[in-house]
């Protein structure tokens, strides 16, 4: 693998870990291999001069309505707990959070 | 009356089949039910068949005929609807490992209108994995085949949607598009497929992919369905934030016209020189002549930043939104979960086992182009040129009334012809993302066949709210052209 490619490969490991999604090695490379021909028609986008253009411009479309700040009552608590993996309590349970013997980095 | 003939009515001749009584809203949910049976095995276009609730759904509306009550305007009409819009003890998968088990406790906004107006919801339709991709063949359950051609996709990702009302399983299906996920598997099935304006339809209770260009819209055999199905989902609600609280037209009135004169509508220039298929093109040039035969204007319009640009502004934005909006997924409240040791521990496993490769890559990209070091060069960069797409388009309506474009450049391709090359796969949304930057509402539909008897598909692109534009050109064609018709494997019926 070339330098390009090494470098390539260490992006992916740091955008994975960002994004919370674990690879294995043969995910790592077959993205790899798609990433850059991807990247490489995302940055076509320079081409083109935006100098001045507003980017998250609204004035055109029609403004957002307000709704009433009404209470509604619902009560299926028990069946969204249901749903999660583990409960407990009326609670969602996790696994620990801090573990003494990791290495923070 | 045979059987298998309530396969191929519309919504319009059901509920007026209910009116004199010719037949009861059991006949034809069980035929329809049979039907499905006999042909999931071929064509995987349910992910969860509602057998049962549809069985005892039209008991109880056969029922409330026989109390005279009211009948809505989809009364007993059998619906299918994508597998990412909730229905209330149903489950959604989104098509991925990660819902596999979800039953979500609460309806979408236009479930409850489908419901209100009398619809049976018959099944949830496979689809890409969270609405990504073009083929339907990145669901964790197995891909949907095309039914013209079993060898050959459905288009994705309403891939499911799509091959469901051309296979007759309903007249009326429920789809989600982002980047063409309605107006393509239309195209490649042949039947209309309608992306609305971008917020006349609540997308309360859709599973949000890239949440400033998700909409929800209709798939139907002919106009007159088409046009009453959005009627029915595109009540105003307050639950989706950005649905539009102004008074929706009838839509069945733009379909009574005899003319288009004085009407403008818009080709795309050069588009006789594009890489597209030459029976596609045919189609284009065929459907101008029928709108120019109609009395209309035939006029130029140039959109050179939107097809050069459009592709790689919307997958810059696409992915960071679903980056985004896909964090959710993380093993705690819902859906999959690993055991793992600790929190990171539980995110990191359950995100690398719970998603497919396709929803992996846009995670990943959405992800890069918002990192604090590449913000500036492609995420802003992409929001910008979004803005000059935007205003291309509001130059080519100062010309058209209506678009007319190539719906999709190529014909549908053969399974696992393009899952290995995903800027190749892209290209599949060439002509159907430009609407969805620019909120525009889109429509496909079948103009002819090809020579290897596969549907040719064109697609008409209105201005903001302009869904009665493109109904009114629609109806000029399909009097020509007749509306889409029902296929199993290639026989024609």
């Amino acid at each position: 693998m070339d330098m390009m490619s090494n470098e390539l490969m260490e992006d992916i490991r740091r955008v994975a870990r960002l994004a919370m999604l674990e690879l294995n090695e043969e995910e790592s490379k077959q993205i790899g291999l798609q990433f850059k021909s991807i990247l490489d028609q995302l940055q076509t986008l320079s081409e083109l001069d935006t100098g001045d253009i507003n980017p998250f411009r609204l004035e055109d479309m029609d403004p957002m309505p307000w709704r009433a700040d009404e209470v509604h009552t619902w009560n299926r608590y028990s069946e969204v707990l249901s749903q999660a993996p583990e409960s407990e309590d009326g609670y969602f349970k996790v696994p620990r959070i801090v573990r003494e013997d990791r290495d923070e980095k | 009356m045979k059987n298998n003939e309530f396969l191929k009515l519309s919504a319009f001749e059901l509920t007026s089949g209910y009116k004199r009584g010719s037949f009861t809203v059991s006949d034809v949910i069980e035929t329809v039910l049979e039907h499905i049976e006999a042909n999931e095995r071929n064509l995987n276009a349910l992910i969860t068949p509602m057998y049962e609730e549809a069985r005892s759904r039209a008991w109880m509306l056969d029922a409330a005929l026989g109390r005279g009550e009211d009948m809505g305007p989809l009364f007993g009409v059998p619906v299918v609807v994508k597998d990412n819009i909730t229905i209330d003890g149903i489950r959604t998968t989104c098509g991925s490992r990660m819902l596999e088990n979800w039953i979500p406790p609460y309806s979408a906004h236009v479930v409850e209108c489908l419901e209100r107006a009398g619809a049976v919801i018959i099944g949830k339709a496979n689809m890409d994995e969270f609405a990504m991709g073009s083929s339907t063949e990145y669901s964790a359950f197995g891909p949907t085949l095309n039914p013209w051609d079993l060898s050959r996709v459905p288009g994705g990702s309403s891939g499911g949607s799509a091959a469901s009302v051309a296979a007759g399983y309903a007249p009326i299906s429920l789809g989600s598009d982002t980047g063409g996920s309605i107006r393509q598997p239309a195209a490649f099935c042949g039947v209309y497929g309608l992306k609305p304006t971008y917020s006349l339809v609540s997308r309360y209770g859709l599973v949000a992919f890239a949440s400033s260009l998700d909409q929800i819209g209709p798939f139907a055999r002919n106009l007159s369905d088409l046009a009453m199905a959005l009627q029915v989902i595109s009540e105003v609600d307050a639950r989706d934030a950005t649905c539009i609280r102004k008074e929706r037209p009838n839509y069945s009135e733009f379909l009574n016209v005899e003319s288009l004169k004085g009407f403008k509508v818009g080709y795309l220039s050069g588009y006789e020189s594009m890489e597209i298929d030459e029976e596609i093109k045919r189609g284009v040039t065929q459907a101008l002549r029928i709108c120019q035969d109609a009395g209309a204007n035939i006029v130029e319009v140039k959109l050179p930043i939107s097809t050069r640009y459009g592709l790689p502004c919307y997958y810059t934005i696409a992915p960071a939104e679903a980056s985004s909006n896909l964090a959710r997924f993380d093993g705690v409240q819902y859906g999959f979960s690993v055991e793992a040791e600790d929190l990171q521990d539980l995110y990191l496993k359950t995100r690398g086992a719970g998603f497919g490769p396709e929803v992996k890559r846009r995670i990943l990209i959405g992800t890069f182009v918002l990192g604090s070091s590449r913000y500036d060069a492609y995420y802003l960069q992409a929001q910008k040129v979004r803005q000059l797409i935007i205003r291309e388009f509001d130059a080519a309506f100062s010309e058209a009334d209506v678009l007319l474009t190539p719906a999709t450049p190529t014909l549908p391709f053969k399974r696992g012809e393009k899952i290995t090359d995903p800027v190749k796969a892209y290209m599949a949304d060439l002509f159907t993302i430009p609407a969805n930057l620019a909120g525009l509402p889109g429509l496909s539909m079948k103009i002819s066949f090809s020579h290897s008897g596969l549907p040719v598909g064109v697609q008409l692109v209105g201005k903001r709210f302009g869904e009665g534009d493109i109904l009114k050109t629609a109806s000029v064609i399909e009097k020509v052209v007749g509306p889409a018709v029902i296929s199993l494997g290639g026989d024609r019926k």
